[in-house]
C-alpha cells in the first residue's frame, strides 16, 4: 500500500496538475524539461519584429528565431511622404543586424509551410526549424483578379505600392514622368485592408507633389467605401490645402468601386463608368500573407481568427498570428497596433513557456497622417480586452480636432516623425 | 510585543491588498509601459525630433503630467484625482500644473490612477538621458548665462536634474522644448509661479532670441 506521506502527496498532486494542463492543451513548462524552448516568427516588419525581439527581451534563455525572406524591410509608413517628394526613399529600408545583435537567429529564407504535428516550419532553402511556440507575422497578400485584369503582371503597369519597396518607386516615377493637366486615380478597396486612412493621406501626398510641380493636374479618389478612417479630417485638408485637386467618389456613386482595369488603355472601370488616367494606383483587396494560408491558420475570410488576449490562434494551438494578417476585432491594421499586439503575444508566448498563464493585456494604437508638410492629423487610442473576450474594447481615444490651430497641426507632423523615428528603433534598432 | 503584532498586522494587510481583485487584473508594469516607447522611444528615451524622452522624470512629473492630460477637460475630476493620489505617501508633494496636449489628452484617459502610478515607477527608476542634436554653438555662451540667470535654481545641473519633480531640460529633445516654453508663453501650460515670474523676466529682457539661445545650450549639455 502506498504511503502517502506529505512529500510525495505534493508530487503526486503536481503530476496530476501537469497531466491536466497537458491534455487541456494549456501551456506545459516546457523550460522544465532542460533544453531551451523554442520560439520561431515568420515575418520581419512591423509585428514580427518586434515580436522576436521582445520574447528575448522578456526571456533570455529562449532560443528566438526569425525567418525572413527578404534582406531589408521597407516601411509602408512614412512610404506617402516619397510619393509627396518629401522624404528620400532610402530612410524607409531597415536590416535585421540590430535584431541580430539583440540574440535573436536571423534566417533570411521564405517560410514554406508548417508541420503543426512534429512543430516544424519548413523553408524554400529545404530548411526545417522546430518549434514549441510559432508566430506568423507575415502581412498581407493581395487577392489578385478580384478587380477584373488586376494581376501581379498589371500591377506593374498600375503599381499598388501598398508593400513598400519597388512599387514605391514605380508609383512615384509615373507620377514624375506624367504631363501637368493628367489624373492620377487611386482605387482604395473596401474594408478590411491594411493601413485604412493611407489611401487619403496617399492622395494628400500626391497632390502636395502635383500642385508643386504639375499644378494643373488631378487627383482622383474612386473608392469602394462611402466611409473612412479620418473622412472629416481628411475633407478638410483636402479643402484647405488642394482645393480642387483632390476628387473623391464614394462606392455609392459608382455601384461600388473600381471593378476593371484594362492596362493596355490605361483606364478603370466601375459598374457604371470608365475613367481615364495617367496614373493609376490599384489598392486591390487583401488577405493575409502566404504562410498564414498554407498553414490554415486563416478562415474563409482570408484572415486570421486569434484569441484576443494571446493572438494564439483558434485553429492552430501553439500558433500566434499578429500584425495586419490577425483579425484582432477592434483594432485597425495599423503599424502601431502590430507593434502592440506583438508586445502583447510576445508576453503570452513566453507565459505559457514558463507554465504560466496570460496576465492582463493592454493595446495602444497611435496613427498619423500627413496632409501636408505643416499638417499633420492622427487617431489615438487605448484598448482593453472586452470581458467576455469577444473584442478589443476602445476605452479611450479619437481624433485630431476638427478646425485645429495651425501650431497644434504642424507639431503632429513633428510628432508623426517622432512615432516613426522611435517605432522603427522598437522594430529594427 | 505589541508593537511587533502590529507589523505583522500590517503585512497581513499589504498582502490582502496585493491580492484583491483589482490589484490581479492590472496589466504589469512592463506591459504598460510598452505600449509607451513605440513612440517615446526604446528604454523611454526618445530619437526625437519632437516627441520628448520619459526617461529619468520624477514619478511625481510624470503622473501629474498623465492626469493633467487625462482630465484636461474636467477640472472637477482632476482635483479629485489629485486628492487621491496626495493619499499616497510616494505622491504626498506632488503639485498640479495643467497643460494642453495635442493626443495625449487622448490616450491618458484609457489609464486609471493606479495604473499611471505603474507607469511612473518605470520611467522614475531610468535615468535622465541625453540626446544627440545639432545646435548652435555661438548661441550657447548666452543660453548657458540665461539658464544661470533664469533657471538653474530649480533646474541644476544645467537642466539635467529632476530633483524636485522639474521637467528635464538638457537631453530633451529642442522641438520638444520649443513647444513646451510657447505654451508657457501664451498660456497653454500653466507654470508654478515663481517660474511664471522668471520666463516672464526673462522675455521681456531677452526676448525670443534668448529663449532660442536657451534651447542651444540645453541641447549642447553634455553629462
Amino acid at each position: 500500500m502506498i504511503q502517502f506521506n506529505r512529500r510525495n502527496f505534493i508530487k503526486s498532486a503536481g503530476a496530476a496538475t501537469a497531466v491536466t494542463g497537458a491534455a487541456a492543451g494549456l501551456g506545459f513548462p516546457l523550460i522544465a524539461s532542460g533544453a531551451a524552448s523554442k520560439v520561431v516568427v515568420v515575418g520581419g516588419g512591423a509585428a514580427g519584429a518586434i515580436a522576436a525581439r521582445y520574447v528575448k527581451k522578456m526571456n533570455k534563455a529562449i532560443d528566438v528565431t526569425l525567418i525572413e525572406a527578404n534582406e531589408h524591410y521597407h516601411t509602408c509608413f512614412m512610404s506617402n511622404e516619397v510619393l509627396g517628394g518629401e522624404r528620400q526613399f532610402k530612410t524607409l529600408r531597415f536590416g535585421y543586424k540590430g535584431l541580430a545583435r539583440h540574440g535573436v537567429n536571423v534566417v533570411k529564407a521564405k517560410a514554406t509551410g508548417v508541420d503543426h504535428k512534429k512543430k516544424m516550419v519548413t523553408t524554400d532553402a529545404g530548411r526545417k526549424y522546430k518549434f514549441d511556440r510559432l508566430v506568423l507575422a507575415p502581412g498581407i497578400d493581395f487577392l489578385w483578379n478580384k478587380i477584373e485584369n488586376y494581376d501581379e503582371a498589371a500591377s506593374q503597369r498600375m503599381p499598388h505600392a501598398w508593400k513598400a519597396g519597388p512599387q514605391t518607386t514605380l508609383l512615384k516615377k509615373q507620377i514624375e514622368s506624367m504631363s501637368d493637366g493628367g489624373t492620377v486615380i487611386i482605387a482604395p478597396p473596401a474594408n478590411p485592408f491594411r493601413c485604412p486612412p493611407g489611401p487619403y493621406e496617399r492622395a494628400c501626398q500626391i497632390a502636395h507633389y502635383l500642385k508643386k510641380h504639375k499644378p494643373k493636374s488631378k487627383v482622383l479618389v474612386i473608392d469602394a467605401k462611402d466611409k473612412f478612417s479620418k473622412k472629416g479630417l481628411f475633407t478638410q485638408g483636402w479643402k484647405d490645402r488642394y482645393d480642387g485637386m483632390i476628387e473623391w467618389m464614394a462606392g455609392s456613386e459608382t455601384g461600388g468601386g473600381v471593378v476593371a482595369v484594362h492596362s493596355s488603355k490605361n483606364t478603370v472601370s466601375t459598374e457604371l463608368d470608365d475613367f481615364p488616367a495617367e496614373v493609376i494606383n490599384v489598392i486591390p483587396p487583401q488577405k493575409a500573407g502566404h504562410i498564414a494560408q498554407v498553414s490554415g491558420c486563416a478562415d474563409d475570410s482570408g484572415w486570421c481568427p486569434v484569441h484576443l488576449d494571446t493572438f494564439e490562434s483558434t485553429r492552430h494551438p501553439g500558433v500566434h498570428v499578429i500584425g495586419d494578417a490577425s483579425i484582432a476585432t477592434g483594432m485597425p491594421k495599423s503599424g502601431y497596433a502590430a507593434n502592440s499586439q506583438a508586445k502583447v503575444c510576445a508576453a503570452a508566448v513566453v507565459a505559457s513557456l514558463g507554465g504560466k498563464s496570460m496576465g492582463t493585456p493592454s493595446y495602444v494604437n497611435t496613427c498619423y497622417s500627413i496632409v501636408a508638410p505643416d499638417y499633420g492629423i492622427s487617431v489615438a487610442a487605448v484598448y482593453r480586452l472586452a470581458a467576455d473576450k469577444s473584442k478589443i474594447s476602445k476605452v479611450a481615444g479619437g481624433l485630431t480636432p476638427m478646425d485645429a490651430s495651425d501650431e497644434a497641426r504642424r507639431r503632429e507632423v513633428l510628432y508623426a516623425h517622432s512615432w516613426f523615428e522611435n517605432i522603427v528603433v522598437d522594430t529594427f534598432g | 510585543m505589541f508593537k511587533r503584532l502590529f507589523i505583522h498586522a500590517v503585512a497581513l494587510f499589504a498582502v490582502a491588498v496585493c491580492l484583491s481583485p483589482a490589484q490581479a487584473e492590472m496589466a504589469t508594469e512592463e506591459m504598460l509601459t510598452n505600449t509607451c516607447v513605440a513612440c517615446h522611444g526604446a528604454g523611454g528615451v526618445s530619437a526625437g525630433p519632437a516627441i520628448p524622452s520619459l526617461s529619468g522624470m520624477t514619478r511625481n512629473y510624470f503622473a501629474t503630467a498623465m492626469l493633467s492630460y487625462k482630465y484636461d477637460d474636467d477640472p472637477e475630476g482632476l482635483e479629485k484625482a489629485m486628492a487621491e493620489l496626495e493619499k499616497d505617501k510616494m505622491y504626498e508633494d506632488a503639485e498640479m500644473f495643467t497643460r494642453e496636449s495635442t493626443i495625449m489628452g487622448r490616450l491618458a484617459k484609457g489609464y486609471t490612477l493606479d495604473e499611471i502610478k505603474r507607469m511612473a515607477e518605470v520611467f522614475a527608476a531610468g535615468e535622465p538621458s541625453i540626446v544627440k542634436q545639432s545646435y548652435d554653438r555661438s548661441k550657447v555662451g548666452l543660453g548657458e548665462e540665461l539658464h544661470e540667470e533664469y533657471c538653474d535654481k530649480c533646474h541644476a545641473d544645467g537642466g539635467l536634474s529632476p530633483e524636485d519633480d522639474v521637467g528635464l531640460l538638457a537631453g530633451q529633445w529642442t522641438h520638444y522644448l520649443e513647444f513646451t516654453l510657447s505654451d508657457y508663453l501664451e498660456g497653454r501650460r500653466q507654470a508654478p509661479k515663481k517660474m511664471r515670474t522668471k520666463l516672464k523676466e526673462m522675455h521681456e529682457e531677452h526676448g525670443m532670441a534668448g529663449m532660442q539661445s536657451l534651447l542651444h545650450y540645453y541641447a549642447s549639455v553634455k553629462k
